[in-house]
């Protein structure tokens, strides 16, 4: 682990990641314009330009505030979606692999169900289904659109990190301190707190990260198929908002996706590292 | 178990999972907080409304509805667009589309598994080079970049300033192979980046894992060259793991073949996916989903057989999975 | 956003009285000479992009745009637009009014057929008619009349009667005078000449088009139209060669303007249509390609913000007028429409007969916040309103783009983002507090009018369908912004009913104050349209009308593909 520390990739990745955050947070007290405020006599500026850091886009907004804000939104919707899916997939996985039986049976044969729809797809289903009005002068608010957002992309981590939680139980559980541990008469509560979940984790945090990744690329590909946040800004949605300016000004489009683009690798990074700590413990055992 | 009774157990299974994922799509169409028909045919008559109401037999409780859907729906009948003026029915849509998609998804497989091959095998022959290196840090870099930002780009670049190929559209081989390919290229080119990443990386694993093995050590002291090794006793085993993460990323290149459809206009299911959710065609949209869904669980449920056939040991690994 | 629900134009231009000197010339001209020029013109396959899906083929489907110059390869109307913004005869051969304007008598062209091989005659246009005055639901029932008992209707029901008086003459009796009866048998290109036998077939009537047209279908989807030749097509060219010259068109649905760019670049598409509404960038780059023929409609076209007057926010005058004095349209011109458009000064422009300056609330954004406030106090809280906008990126950028402006003036929009298909669905009629729709247009008044109207069957219509409660809405399905003023119809209705151009303009001008002064609606700016083209395809201007001066090649429908051809 500390040659990992040492390494500048991880070192660059935690740096990125800090900076994001520090941005999602604070980003609304900064001495910045709104991410919509039209700087008419600036369009379409290139980055370092008229007092734009990152330039603006054709509609006069200024770049630098759309990624703090959009930071924001972005890191919410996958950051959430992947916490509440993950413990609540993590929950059921675990319990069903203890348990055993009809009850995991149960959930694996759900678990197959909803994973046999493409992730993509099923929160496609969920947006068109979840974010309509049907009165035509009743818009779907952006909060609620997040929120729909959040849940549809939490309905599908669910599973996926419910499987992952469950077959490592099913490895973990068979151990003999497990096992010792239940014919010593432990509550089966006690056992899986204190020794299934700490040895489950990791395997789930290596994952979880790769998910936080699949996550901010689902909620840009939602947003370029007009089904993501409309009107306010999200990573995805700058994309969205400027795939006709590609040719003119690439940059209004490149810079948010490199945002995306870095923040996935440094997940996949960070997933990585988690795993291979995980490969040499159980290389060990 | 005798092979009888485990064959009709797991088709059993299956029509369990199928059942239960039909189910499943309908229950989510029914989240929708309002009448279905109301919302596919706003400003209609209400006569008119009532009509399609009963045809759909939307007026008879979920289960009726369900049931009725899933009789015609195994019948080949996936519903109706509607529109002021008429409908036209999801399975001539489907026609020309279905084709288009299992087309790209095809090539993409293809050249993803053309490409990664080589590069799983040749990385892992010389694990730990600079070779190696360099494939891994390439790849782990073009795997987190999101296809539909390659697909804007390649059109841009190889499609129009280049001119090389097609930037958007589709066509039939019917109307030419040339063409044909030179309307795929772009669009392949985006979904397989992904792919290519995800096999290269697992392939290399799983064959430096094998290269430890008894038998190959042995086929070395033998005096076999390294690439028939490579080849005969290493790539071989490794194949099937190959072919089941083939068939596990299905799902993924499903959701991306959506996107890379939008962005191609390439008039696919995802495009028609798309297309009934924007005009709230959900008795359409419930019908496609399901059909997806449907489509994927079968066909890794061959892929499973296919592996099972050819190596016994992977119907265990699987299981355990 | 913007739709269009409109009209147009074409190129064509005279040569008087074809329609018999054409048996004459083809006979002039040798067959060999024919067949050299058919050589060199006949053949071939192109593929156009577009930005409208096609909602269905009867009365009752209204394509937009650019699905309208796809349809117009099938269908064709009884009048035809001229440059000079005039209707002239085109399947028609003539239309003589009485003194009163209120009977009218149509003489049609001899020698057209429709595709399935039926006779274009007096009864063949009686069919469409009675399908869309609503006589036919009345003879043949709701059930057989499926597809076309909709906004059509509400823009025929002032005809009572079409009354056959021998194979080529119809005669049509209006309820109220209306001396604009070419543009309004027009209907902004979309009053289509349909094969009686779709019309009657409600299984059929949606999907299976049948024309006059130089084109038939043979594949479609809502967003991709295959047309082939019509080899019996009744027109022949100056040379006596068949036409038309291509042996077939696709028509594809690119919603981007990327995506059209793109295809037009790299060969993909042989011609695009661009609207400056949402692809203003895109045109303007493309603009400067040498490489590409290019055609512009000009502006022509000026698309309206309806605002419903039943339901709140916009039941309160100061409400409407706030949001129309919100509005910078410079800055929207030069930002969301780069340049291509001339900021609104009045609900239409200035080349049409009703425009007027008086009235209308231009950007003013000291008014628009008093005028925000006296809405606030009538309403109880403050002006929030929900906008719908089509899904393209240019599109929502657009509302985003509005948005912030209205919230300057602390008018909050909320926007909403749905296909057109079912923007259009929920607009007719009207359930929508406010939306963008692209109707006002052209020279005349006659196609814009039935949509400020409150009811289109006019005071005391003996028009038995007024008795039946489903249908006598219908009359009002066309009204945006579900006006119910009594000055405002009675100078639309005598405006329409007058001779005497002067007297006609005057009381046009005053409707238009009307709508302007109570801020019914109102415009941001022009919209203008281009055609780029491959410079492999020649004839693009268009063929000769057959009267009528010289056709615009341009229109909001792009251009005309009968004369095309791809230059060996």
């Amino acid at each position: 682990m500390d040659s990992v520390k040492k390494s500048w990739v991880f070192r660059i990745t935690i740096a990125w990641f800090a900076l994001i955050v520090f941005f999602a947070i604070f980003g609304p007290w900064l001495p910045l314009p709104k991410w919509d405020q039209v700087f008419d006599d600036a369009l379409s500026v290139t980055p370092f330009k008229q007092g734009h850091l990152l330039g603006t886009d054709s509609n006069g907004y200024d770049i630098f505030s759309g990624i703090i804000y959009g930071a924001r939104i972005s890191l919410f919707i996958s950051f959430t979606a992947v916490f509440v899916g993950g413990t609540i997939g993590s929950a059921i996985g675990i319990t069903a692999a203890y348990v055993r039986g009809k009850f995991d049976y149960v959930v694996s044969t759900l678990f197959n169900v909803v994973l046999s729809i493409p992730n993509l797809v099923l929160s496609l289903a969920l947006i068109a289904v979840l974010a309509t009005n049907v009165d035509p002068n009743v818009p779907t608010s952006t909060g609620r659109r997040i929120m729909v957002l959040v849940i549809s992309l939490t309905i599908v981590i669910i599973p996926i990190l419910g499987r992952i939680a469950r077959a490592a139980t099913l490895s973990w559980s068979n151990r003999e301190f497990v096992l010792a541990a239940r014919s010593m008469g432990s509550k089966d509560r006690n056992i899986i707190w204190r020794h299934i979940v700490p040895n489950v984790l990791p395997a789930i945090f290596a994952v979880a990260f790769l998910a936080i990744g699949v996550v901010i690329v689902a909620e840009a590909s939602l947003s370029l198929l007009g089904a993501g946040v409309p009107d306010g800004t999200s990573w995805g949605s700058m994309v969205a908002r400027g795939r006709n300016d590609i040719e003119f000004a690439p940059h209004i489009i490149i810079i948010p996706l490199m945002c995306i683009a870095f923040t996935v690798i440094a997940c996949n990074y960070i997933g990585d590292v988690i795993r291979k700590q995980l490969d040499q413990r159980q290389a060990k055992l | 178990m005798n092979k009888l009774g485990e064959l009709a157990k797991r088709i059993g299974q299956l029509l369990l999972v199928l059942f239960l994922v039909t189910l499943f799509v309908a229950f989510l169409m029914r989240l929708l907080p309002a009448d279905t028909v109301d919302i596919m045919l706003p400003g209609q008559p209400e006569e008119f409304k009532a009509i399609i109401r009963h045809e759909l037999g939307l007026d008879k409780g979920f289960f009726g509805y369900y049931f009725q859907w899933l009789n015609s729906f195994v019948h080949g009948d996936f519903g109706s667009f509607y529109f002021a003026g008429g409908s036209e029915t999801v399975a001539s849509h489907l026609g020309n589309a279905l084709p288009k998609s299992l087309l790209l998804m095809l090539y993409s497989q293809i050249v993803a598994l053309a490409v990664s091959i080589p590069l799983g095998l040749s990385s892992a022959y010389r694990a730990g080079s600079k070779f190696d290196r360099a494939v891994s840090g390439t790849l782990f870099t073009f795997s987190s970049i999101p296809s539909f930002a390659i697909g804007l780009i390649l059109a841009l670049v190889v499609g129009v300033k280049l001119g090389w190929v097609e930037p958007l559209g589709y066509v039939p081989m019917s109307e030419g192979l040339a063409e044909h390919f030179k309307h795929m290229v772009l669009p392949v080119a985006s979904l397989s980046f992904g792919l290519v990443a995800a096999y290269t990386r697992l392939l290399r694993s799983d064959v430096i894992a094998t290269l430890k093995e008894d038998y190959v050590t042995m086929a070395a002291s033998k005096g076999l060259s390294d690439r028939r090794i490579l080849w005969r006793h290493v790539f071989r085993p490794s194949s099937i793991t190959l072919m089941t993460s083939a068939a596990l990323n299905m799902g993924g290149l499903i959701g991306g073949a959506v996107v890379i459809e939008n962005i191609f206009s390439i008039q696919g299911v995802g495009f028609e996916i798309i297309y009934a959710l924007g005009t709230r065609q959900y008795v359409a949209l419930q019908s496609l989903i399901a059909l997806v869904a449907v489509g994927y669980v079968l066909f890794n449920v061959i892929v499973d057989i296919a592996s099972g056939f050819i190596d016994p040991r992977t119907r265990e690994r699987r299981g355990l999975r | 956003m913007t739709l269009n629900v409109k009209r147009s134009r074409r190129v064509r231009q005279i040569a008087i009285g074809l329609g018999l000197a054409l048996a004459v010339s083809t006979v002039g001209v040798s067959g060999s000479s024919a067949a050299k020029v058919q050589a060199a013109k006949s053949g071939g396959s192109i593929t156009v992009g577009i930005f409208d899906t096609f909602p269905g083929w009867g009365p009752k489907d209204n394509p937009a745009n650019s699905a309208l110059m796809a349809a117009k390869t099938i269908y064709e109307t009884l009048f035809e637009l001229n440059a000079d913004g005039r209707y002239v005869p085109y399947l028609a051969q003539s239309i003589t009014p009485s003194a009163d304007f209120k009977v009218w008598t149509l003489k049609l062209r001899d020698g057209i057929t429709f595709t399935d091989g039926t006779k274009f005659d007096a009864a063949a246009v009686k069919a469409n008619l009675d399908a869309s005055n609503g006589t036919q639901i009345l003879t043949l029932g709701l059930a057989k009349s499926a597809c076309t008992a909709g906004t059509n209707l509400g823009f025929y029901s002032n005809i009572l009667k079409n009354t056959v008086i021998d194979p080529l003459t119809l005669q049509i009796n209006l309820h109220l005078a209306n001396s604009e009866m070419p543009e309004t048998l027009y209907a902004s290109g979309r009053a289509f000449m349909r094969s009686p036998a779709q019309l009657t077939d409600p299984t059929k009537c949606g999907t299976t088009p049948i024309g006059t047209g130089p084109f038939k279908m043979s594949a479609w989807s809502q967003t991709e139209l295959t047309v082939v030749k019509n080899e019996n097509y009744w027109r022949k060219d100056a040379a006596g060669v068949q036409l038309p010259y291509l042996n077939s068109i696709k028509f594809v649905y690119a919603k981007e303007s990327a995506q059209r760019a793109n295809g037009i670049k790299s060969g993909t598409f042989d011609a695009i249509q661009m609207t400056s509404a949402s692809d203003s960038k895109q045109m303007n780059s493309l603009r400067k390609n040498s490489s590409l023929q290019r055609l512009n409609s000009g502006a022509f076209w000026y698309p309206s913000t309806w605002f419903n007057t039943t339901i709140a926010p916009f039941n309160v005058k100061e409400c409407r007028l706030a949001v129309s004095a919100a509005i910078d349209r410079v800055q929207y011109v030069k930002v969301r429409l780069n340049g291509i458009g001339e900021v609104a000064t009045s609900v239409v422009g200035k080349s049409s007969d009703l425009y007027n300056k008086a009235g209308f609330q231009g950007f003013d954004l000291a008014k628009a916040k008093t005028l925000a406030a006296t809405c606030a106090t009538a309403l109880g809280k403050p002006l929030e309103f929900t906008f719908p906008t089509d899904t393209s990126s240019d599109s929502q950028a657009n509302a985003t783009f509005l948005k912030n402006q209205l919230a300057k003036a602390g008018i909050t929009m909320n926007v909403k983002v749905e296909e057109t298909a079912v923007i259009i669905k929920n607009a007719f009629p009207q359930t929508y507090q406010a939306m963008s729709l692209l109707l006002n247009e052209a020279k005349g008044a006659g196609f814009v009018m039935p949509f400020w109207v409150s009811d289109n069957f006019g005071p005391a219509s003996p028009n038995p369908l007024t008795k039946i409660p489903t249908l006598a809405p219908l009359g009002k399905i066309l009204n945006l912004s579900k006006t119910n003023d009594p000055a405002l119809d009675a100078a639309l209705f005598a405006a329409r009913g007058e001779g005497d151009a002067a007297k006609k303009a005057a009381l046009y001008k005053s409707a238009t104050r009307i709508v302007q002064e109570n801020g019914y609606s109102t415009a941001v700016a022009t919209t203008e349209y281009d055609m780029f083209v491959n410079k492999k395809l020649k004839g693009i201007d268009g063929l000769p009308l057959l009267s009528g001066g010289k056709a615009k090649s341009m229109a909001n429908y792009g251009m005309n593909f009968t004369g095309v051809y791809i230059e060996k």
